[in-house]
């Protein structure tokens, strides 16, 4: 049941879990999210947590509410999602990973690396 | 209009004050948690909601005096009493027809439709269930109950994990809907915290915590820093200070410590377990606005 | 609002039904088992005699063990939901605790007697029908009077009904107390019943010659005696005078037997009683009140 960390408010927390599947095309462009309950029965949480968690995505321009119909990825969400994430790995995750690998003495060529697509 | 309107509540046995000067309002459409060690005066508080015990101050219930108009009241809500024990030698179904008949919001259809959720048969006897089951069945056939306001006592006390996690499923799908509030008491603090909407933390009779989760993530700030750090983090006397796992050193703060404490560490959530821990072992905090 | 009291009597139903059907099904069932091997000689030779004999003494028989076995158990009923925990379960439902109470001796005190009262009544046909076979055959099947003794049995043991909650408004207060008293001291219910018994009746007269607690006590079992079964001599003293009797005038003896009883309702005697039994109910809800 408890799967959340102290890094962030919990509404946030679940907006990146959401972030993150919408990532891996969960659910596609254009089509609705699962609904204010739905979420709240899944994850356990409170359904105004969760709406504060989907208001954060409105924010951010990943997904939009159409009235009477809930809450839709909006177009380009995936490709501005994606954008966003890349941006905020190459400039705080990866320098702290690549002075890790430098320290463990890791070069490419033991890396596993395969086209990620 | 709030559900609950509490002002000065004050409840003494002979020398022992189970309650003493409580306010709060709770609205609709809300999760309230009522947080307290044994003892702290939760399960006075909730009897004195549902009438079953007097007290000083006003009370007014769903709008009724619960002392006065106890019959009244206990037809407009769910209440779910602690260590509440549904009669052993009932059938399920036998428990539908009698609240049925004694409960006017109840509606048996409903009932039967929650309950194909739980493992619970309609045959089955209460002697024959397991505590959890016995629990699930309770919880389902309270639901049943067209009410506002659902009043729960450490429901899920001694309960398993699988079974108090289907009690908060049907709880979240079937109850939360907007415009029904659920009171829930607990001293399992860590459980239910996403569940809440709204905290009410009791310590020794006394209301020392009553804010929504959301305004507690701006008021209180938690700082998590290196070990080294530790004597300077205390100079600036936090509620609380605590070791995280991995070594690091953690503390609470009511309101934002200054920018050159800040610099210490980074800021994490604080999270309702901590809060508690730091409540309810310290003298009060002027209660905010909920 | 309309429902609640009904519904409140269905559980009373649901939660005891087996222990009342066996109260009600035993006794006959193994007098009928033991009849093949008993002697049917003590009956008087007179059909009409002997026949109501058994169908009145049948009524008789099973409203004694209904009031002996509703006696039994009043001291668990008053602690009954406490002690299977139970009692926060029904305080979380909206009904009074005035109304709760009163369905439960409702069902235990007047209504399960009662059933009783008809049931012994249908079973008194039974067992006659039984004996006359055993003794005499299908001849002596035929032989009984059937008629003659429902004209004289069916008064009577609609006199003995009606009785039955006229008797319950003279054995209230001891009812009450005792319940009372089991509600309150728990275990030690029965002795400090007995002790006061005792005292009241033995020590006080005794010692300080005040009589006035056992005078009472006698006035009230004597009421409560007299509104079930007033006079049976009054329709007719011997087998030979029975035949004599024709239904109209057992009906006027039945009738005229209640309006008496009716009339000795209003005494002091009973009024007294009604106010104990009403503290007893009201140490009841006292009780029930303190429960949750």
């Amino acid at each position: 049941m408890q799967s959340w960390n102290d890094s962030a408010p919990i509404y946030q927390q679940l907006a990146d879990r959401l972030a993150v599947q919408l990532l891996d095309g969960a659910p596609p462009e254009g089509e609705a999210l699962p609904s204010v309950r739905q979420l709240a029965g899944q994850y356990l949480i409170n359904p105004l947590t969760v709406s504060r968690a989907l208001q954060a995505l409105v924010d951010k321009g990943l997904v939009e509410s159409r009235r009477g119909q809930g809450m839709y990825v909006t177009a380009g969400a995936r490709d501005r999602l994606r954008r966003t994430e890349r941006t905020r790995f190459l400039e705080r995750e990866w320098p702290a990973l690549r002075a890790r690998l430098g320290r463990l003495g890791i070069s490419s060529a033991d890396l596993d690396w395969k086209d990620t697509q | 209009m709030n559900l609950i309107e509490a002002n000065e509540l004050t409840l003494r046995y002979g020398k022992k004050t189970a309650l003493e000067r409580v306010s709060f309002s709770i609205p609709k459409g809300r999760v309230y948690g009522l947080l307290g060690h044994n003892g702290a005066g939760k399960t006075s508080l909730m009897k004195a909601l549902v009438g079953l015990l007097p007290t000083d101050g006003q009370l007014s219930v769903l709008g009724l005096d619960p002392r006065r108009q106890r019959t009244e009241l206990l037809s407009q809500l769910c209440y779910i009493p602690d260590v509440a024990v549904l009669p052993r030698w009932a059938r399920v179904h036998e428990l539908i027809t009698l609240m049925s008949g004694l409960q006017p919001r109840f509606s048996a259809d409903r009932a039967r439709q929650l309950l194909k959720r739980t493992s619970v048969g309609l045959d089955d006897k209460v002697k024959s269930l397991s505590k959890g089951m016995v629990v699930q069945a309770h919880l389902a056939l309270i639901a049943a109950i067209d009410a506002k306001l659902m009043i729960l006592d450490e429901p899920t006390l001694g309960l398993d994990v699988m079974s108090r996690k289907g009690f908060y499923e049907l709880l979240i799908d079937e109850w939360c809907d907007g415009e029904r509030t659920v009171l829930i008491s607990t001293h399992q603090v860590e459980e239910v915290e996403t569940l809440l909407s709204d905290v009410l933390m009791l310590d020794e009779g006394r209301l020392v915590l009553n804010i929504s989760l959301q305004d507690m993530d701006q008021r209180f700030v938690a700082l998590s820093h290196d070990p080294a750090q530790a004597d300077a983090v205390a100079a600036a006397h936090p509620l609380l200070r605590y070791r995280q796992t991995g070594g690091r050193g953690a503390a609470i703060f009511d309101g934002t410590p200054p920018e050159h404490v800040m610099g210490l560490g980074e800021r994490i959530r604080p999270n309702l377990v901590d809060l508690f821990m730091a409540l309810t072992r310290k003298p009060a905090l002027a209660p905010s606005q909920s | 609002m309309s429902s609640r009291f009904p519904t409140l009597l269905l559980r009373e139903w649901m939660q005891h039904k087996r222990g009342w059907l066996l109260t009600l099904v035993l006794p006959p069932a193994f007098i009928l088992s033991i009849l093949p091997f008993s002697h049917t000689n003590g009956l008087p030779d007179h059909a009409l005699a002997a026949g109501l004999i058994v169908v009145l003494g049948m009524t008789l028989l099973m409203l004694a063990i209904s009031a002996i076995s509703v006696g039994f158990q009043l001291s668990g009923l008053a602690r009954r939901d406490v002690q299977d925990r139970s009692i926060e379960f029904w305080l979380s439902l909206p009904s009074s605790h005035g109304e709760s109470l009163a369905a439960t001796l409702l069902a235990h005190v007047l209504l399960v007697p009662l059933a009783a009262v008809v049931f012994g009544f249908g079973m008194g046909y039974v067992m006659a029908a039984a004996a006359a076979l055993k003794s005499a055959g299908l001849a002596g099947l035929a032989s009984i009077p059937w008629a003659q003794i429902t004209a004289l049995a069916l008064p009577a043991a609609a006199r003995l009904a009606v009785g039955v909650p006229l008797a319950l408004i003279w054995a209230a207060p001891l009812v009450m107390l005792l319940m009372a008293s089991a509600a309150w001291l728990k275990r030690w219910s029965v002795a400090a019943m007995v002790g006061a018994l005792l005292i009241t009746c033995t020590i006080l007269p005794k010692v300080y010659g005040i009589v006035l607690v056992r005078d009472w006590l006698r006035d009230q079992t004597r009421g409560a005696w007299h509104a079930l079964l007033a006079n049976p001599e009054a329709i007719a003293s011997s087998p030979e005078q029975m035949s004599n009797v024709d239904s109209a005038t057992a009906w006027q003896w039945a009738t005229g037997d209640f309006t008496n009883e009716l009339h000795a309702l209003l005494s002091w005697q009973l009024a007294s009683g009604l106010a104990i039994a009403a503290l007893g109910f009201y140490l009841l809800i006292l009780r029930r009140q303190r429960a949750g």
